[in-house]
């Protein structure tokens, strides 16, 4: 009795166990389920996404092109000339010529025994040639010395010097100017030089400012 | 069909499906989501420049709703510095001006100089500058010179000397001037 129990026991609990085999169609609804994820990504791009971004450029070009045309070119080319004239105006007020300057600076800057006869002026380059008579080197040499002190004065140099026949010595001056000599306060921030020694002598009628003018 | 056929088909099946997926994402949705990178980035630059339209056009706007009220100060201010040459209008200033201080008047020749332009920074949007040469041949006193300098520097339309001549003619205090004078226009 006690063999028979044993047997029915090894039967049930020792024999090898029997797999239950079957197809795998857990992996193949994963994989099923994967490549539909995929697809519907695709489409969505495709279908749903990139036609929505196309239809917002198109929108947001259409609206910059409204923003663009709301005034007229008439109106822009109007307030461009305005504001083309304004500008420029600045410019120009900022670099405007007070010529008289050049003439107060020799009535300032000249010895009274002193007579120019001729004057160039040339604004661009800053050059201004003096010509004139003078009675002597000494005063000759002295005028030079206040130009050369002057503060409007860039560079001074003496050209040539002839002794007349009538007139005394004939001479001939080029003076560089300052840039900012034509400016509307160069005059006036600008020291009188006082010569070192003024000899006396009559004054030339024929001058061309000193004749008026003491330095 | 038996199970172990049905395992191998169902693997085989599994593995068409992984491939295809990984097939779609290499070959199109990679292209494609390069293209929407690509759309995304111009919709941000569309709307950052509609922002930026948006705000120019209101300032413009203002601007111009402003400029609308400023008619008679761009009249003065074409006085000044006219929009054209006006040619006939600065010849009649400068003579006026010379013989109002005196100066006899013996020619005088006009000189159109090229467009100067602008050195602004925004310089494409803002015309140049049109140069009017005058030279004058006038003769007169030292005086006279000097009101005419005076006169002329002070002028509403811009007179800016350029070149100044003067010769001792053989009267006292009488000379020979060439005077040449710039005047300004905005280029078109």
């Amino acid at each position: 009795m006690a063999e028979q129990s044993k047997t029915l026991i090894e039967k049930e609990f020792l024999r090898p166990e029997a797999l239950k085999t079957g197809w795998p169609w857990r992996l193949l609804v994963f994989t099923i389920f994967l490549f539909g994820i995929i697809l519907l990504v695709f489409f969505g791009m495709k279908i749903g996404y990139e036609p929505y971004l196309d239809k917002k450029i198109k929108n947001l070009d259409a609206e910059i092109g409204k923003l663009s045309q709301s005034f007229s070119q008439s109106e822009v080319n109007d307030f461009l000339k305005f504001y083309s004239q304004l500008s420029n105006l600045k410019t120009l007020l900022g670099n405007h010529i007070f010529s008289s300057n050049i003439l107060k600076f020799l009535e300032e800057n000249s010895l009274k025994n002193l007579a120019y006869t001729g004057l160039n002026l040339d604004i661009g380059r800053r050059e201004l040639k003096l010509s004139g008579t003078v009675s002597s080197y000494e005063v000759l040499s002295q005028q030079l010395e206040i130009f050369r002190q002057s503060a409007l004065v860039e560079k001074s140099s003496f050209k040539n010097s002839q002794q007349g026949e009538k007139t005394g010595i004939n001479f001939e001056i080029v003076l560089i100017l300052k840039s900012d000599f034509f400016k509307e306060t160069s005059i006036l921030s600008a020291p009188p030089i006082i010569p070192i020694s003024t000899p006396v002598s009559s004054t030339s009628s024929e001058a061309i400012s000193p004749t008026s003018t003491q330095p | 069909m038996k199970y172990s056929n049905l395992r191998m088909f169902s693997i085989f099946l599994s593995a068409v499906f992984v491939i295809g997926a990984l097939m779609i994402f290499a070959m199109f949705i990679k292209p494609a989501y390069k293209t929407i990178a690509e759309k995304r980035s111009e919709v941000a630059s569309r709307e950052s420049i509609l922002g930026q339209t948006k705000a120019v056009t209101s300032q413009v706007k203002n601007i111009l709703s402003e400029y609308q009220n400023l008619s008679e100060l761009q009249n003065e201010i074409s006085l000044s510095f006219p929009q054209d040459s006006s040619v006939a209008s600065a010849l009649y200033q400068v003579t006026s001006l010379a013989s109002g201080s005196g100066l006899n008047i013996e020619s005088v020749n006009v000189l159109e100089s090229s467009i100067v332009p602008s050195k602004e920074d925004n310089a494409s949007l803002i015309k140049g500058t049109g140069i009017l040469n005058f030279l004058l041949r006038a003769s007169g006193s030292y005086e006279t010179l000097s009101l005419f300098l005076t006169k002329a520097e002070n002028n509403v339309r811009i007179f800016d000397l350029d070149t100044l001549r003067i010769d001792k003619t053989g009267a006292s205090n009488f000379f020979d001037f060439i005077i040449g004078v710039n005047t300004y226009y905005l280029s078109n």
